[in-house]
């Protein structure tokens, strides 16, 4: 591995950790709480960072200072994987990135959530699971003999969108104001952790592309890199995977600085529903091709067709699973 | 920690992470180091403009004054060796018919693909030509406003090699590839592209594929370049011998590696197809068939279109 | 002197949330709780809620890292 490979992967990924715990970025939060509690807190600062980050790529694969991958729109897998995904992430209390960042701070759930986010992965990317795999990712729709993305599916020049849906979205953000700016936690307030994300999320696609990785965030892939040596051996280890190491390492030195370094563990039902979460969530996620970050973030940032639909994928999971789990058993006991 | 140490950290990760775009931003832009060296962007004075194309593209129109010298005409087929590089005194008889002068540089130029001028160039080279390869090739000579000719063009007068001609040492035989395979200090490349190389490639050769730095054959951004040869762990003073399917391909690396700035770049003059038969030592991945997860993107390599 | 407690610590996301919320809902109008919370997003969510819901936060007490006491008041119906 190059040392401009090492060096910019543990900078993002530091980087990248520490804003998530700052920010208590989760977007499995913030997919449930608009239905559950009627909060669209982190929501907002989900949307703030893929329009941050949408704007930034476009402008720079525009003006051709960067090349760009689009996932593909592999929608069978697209949206059975979003879905898993989704159930995945309310059953294990957070998404990836959350998961991830949490592990961190000392949270044990999180941990055994990510052991079975890497298990669920290797069982769909070669294990028992794989054909599934292989059967959901056959049938891809390509638009023009391209990867499939909103712009060229209607036919106009990607500068439009790229560029149109942040403003629309960000004139929308900023019409609902910051609301209160401080939190009880004492943590970075939604548009903070928004512009945080989206700028971290530019400098990842640009890092990342200079050494041959022409992606930005994701988790999915690198997670199932250390996974893949952990159990086999095989060395495929990128600037991907350094990022996830900075991330954990990232958001330990944030929770550190801030006091907010903590072993904690719930009782063991809880322990087995996260750790079952995390499977469902790595199956989902490998078959899909991503994850909350991988498609819903980086993906949506070059408009690829297969992230917005798994990202649909994965809310529509996301209040399925809240709704089952949660809604209807709080509106059973409420007057 | 107090607040000015929380702050402080805070700093120095930001700090971080714009140096990591900026760094990323200026290593995808990069040009290569002697780019100037082997590509001309336009077609300089008093250079010889040589068409490296065959007869039928030159005909539908070159670069007026173009003589024509095909890529090849450098090489002898045979139906067990193809493609193999001919002797030094036909070559030079070639040339000669060219008219080919000592010191005077010569410009090579194809469709743009790179099908045809980096052999040229090579061959030229390796006989101590300055030769140069025209970047982007007619097609982007053409739209830069050129006005293609269809007028034949009859070359000046004959002139012997003999005096200029040096003992060439760019081109190399099948030993010096035996040599590369069992020495520490010399990196075997292979030009070919990656499924080839998938199948079967030279034991202790890495992938520098043309195909994969500069896709559509002209000049790779220096990423592009950068993160197919740094893996190979090759550095500026780097010794390489570069073999390919057929030299052409060959040779599109070889120019590649000059051009970002590797001087010691030789080239095996025959197809892979030679060494293949002769027995040397191969390395033929196990489970060949399905690709391996070359990197962390979790949707692998794009599905290719159909 | 609260009137209840609730000891959310060690919990997944979103138990001490929709626990506390069960719990504040089912407390008599007027009412004090404390919530014991150890994960920043919830004690973040937990008083958002509150506050959109019409609840009284009475305090917040930090007892050590990333561990808070949230005290609430239910609101007069």
């Amino acid at each position: 591995m190059g040392g401009f490979e090492l060096t910019s992967g543990l900078a993002v990924g530091l980087a990248f950790g520490y804003a998530l715990q700052r920010g208590r970025f989760c977007v499995n939060t913030g997919f449930r709480d608009i239905l559950m509690v009627k909060d669209s807190t982190m929501f907002r600062a989900w949307a703030l960072a893929v329009i941050v980050q949408m704007a930034g790529v476009t402008i720079l694969s525009g003006l051709d200072l960067m090349p760009i991958t689009v996932p593909p729109f592999w929608w069978a897998a697209n949206i059975s994987g979003g879905l898993m995904f989704g159930v995945g992430m309310v059953l294990a209390g957070g998404c990836s990135s959350g998961t991830c960042y949490r592990v961190g701070e000392g949270m044990a759930g999180s941990l055994l959530a990510l052991v079975g986010f890497g298990l669920g992965i290797l069982l769909a990317d070669r294990g028992a699971l794989q054909p599934l795999q292989d059967v959901l990712r056959s049938n891809v729709i390509f638009v023009g003999g391209e990867q499939a993305t909103l712009a060229n599916v209607i036919g106009i020049n990607p500068l439009w969108v790229g560029l149109g849906i942040p403003v629309a979205v960000g004139f929308w953000l900023w019409r609902g104001g910051a609301g209160n700016r401080q939190y009880a936690s004492g943590g970075w307030a939604w548009h903070i952790s928004g512009f945080t994300l989206g700028a971290i999320g530019i400098a990842a696609w640009l890092s990342s592309s200079s050494v041959g990785r022409e992606f930005g965030l994701s988790m999915t892939g690198p997670i199932r890199t250390w996974f893949v040596l952990a159990l086999s051996g095989e060395n495929y280890l990128d600037w991907g995977s350094v990022m996830i190491a900075g991330l954990i390492v990232g958001s330990f030195v944030a929770a550190w600085a801030h006091k907010e370094l903590r072993w904690r563990a719930p009782r063991g039902s809880r322990m087995l529903q996260a750790g079952g979460g995390g499977i469902i969530m790595g199956v989902g996620a490998q078959i899909a091709g991503g994850c909350n970050i991988g498609h819903s973030m980086t993906g949506m940032s070059v408009l690829s067709l297969g992230s917005v639909v798994t990202t649909f994928s994965i809310l529509l999971g996301a209040w399925l699973m809240a709704y089952i789990l949660f809604i209807r058993p709080m509106a059973a006991q409420s007057v | 920690m107090s607040g000015r140490s929380q702050k402080l950290v805070g700093l120095v990760l930001a700090v971080a992470l714009v140096a990591a775009a900026a760094s990323g931003l200026w290593r995808l832009n990069r040009p290569f180091p002697d780019y100037d060296q082997w590509f001309a962007v336009q077609v300089p004075q008093g250079a010889l403009v040589v068409d490296a194309r065959g007869s039928l593209s030159y005909s539908r129109g070159h670069i007026p004054g173009a003589s024509r010298l095909w890529s090849r005409d450098f090489l002898s087929y045979s139906a067990a060796l193809p493609g193999v590089l001919k002797n030094p005194d036909e070559i030079s008889a070639i040339l000669s018919a060219v008219g080919l002068a000592p010191g005077r540089e010569v410009v090579v130029y194809d469709q743009g693909t790179g099908a045809d001028a980096p052999l040229v160039a090579m061959v030229l080279t390796s006989l101590g030509v300055s030769a140069r390869v025209l970047d982007g090739g007619l097609d982007a000579w053409v739209a830069a406003s050129g006005v293609p000719s269809t007028d034949p063009v009859a070359p000046a007068a004959v002139v012997s090699l003999g005096e200029w001609t040096t003992e060439q040492t760019l081109l190399v035989s099948a030993d010096a590839v035996q040599g590369a395979q069992s020495s520490d200090d010399t990196l075997l490349a292979d030009a070919r592209g990656a499924i080839d190389f998938a199948i079967g490639h030279l034991e202790m050769a890495v992938s520098v594929s043309a195909t994969k730095m500069a896709p559509d054959g002209g000049l790779p951004r220096w990423s592009e370049a950068a993160w197919v040869v740094d893996p190979a762990g090759v550095l500026p003073e780097t010794s390489i011998i570069v073999y390919g399917t057929d030299l052409a391909e060959a040779a599109r690396t070889w120019l590649s590696l000059r051009a970002y700035g590797i001087e010691d770049v030789k080239v095996f003059a025959g197809p892979f197809q030679v060494l293949a038969a002769a027995g040397f030592a191969m390395e033929v991945p196990v489970g060949a068939g399905a690709p391996a997860p070359a990197s962390s993107l979790c949707f692998g390599a794009p599905a290719a279109a159909q | 002197m609260v009137d209840t407690q609730l000891d959310m610590r060690g919990e997944i996301c979103p138990y001490p949330l929709v626990e506390s919320k069960k719990a504040v809902e089912e407390l008599d109008p007027g009412t004090t709780i404390e919530v014991l919370i150890d994960y920043p997003l919830a004690l973040d969510n937990v008083t958002r809620w509150a506050q959109s819901a019409g609840h009284e936060v009475v305090e917040t007490r930090d007892l050590g890292p990333s561990e808070w006491a949230l005290v609430l008041r239910s609101k007069k119906k």
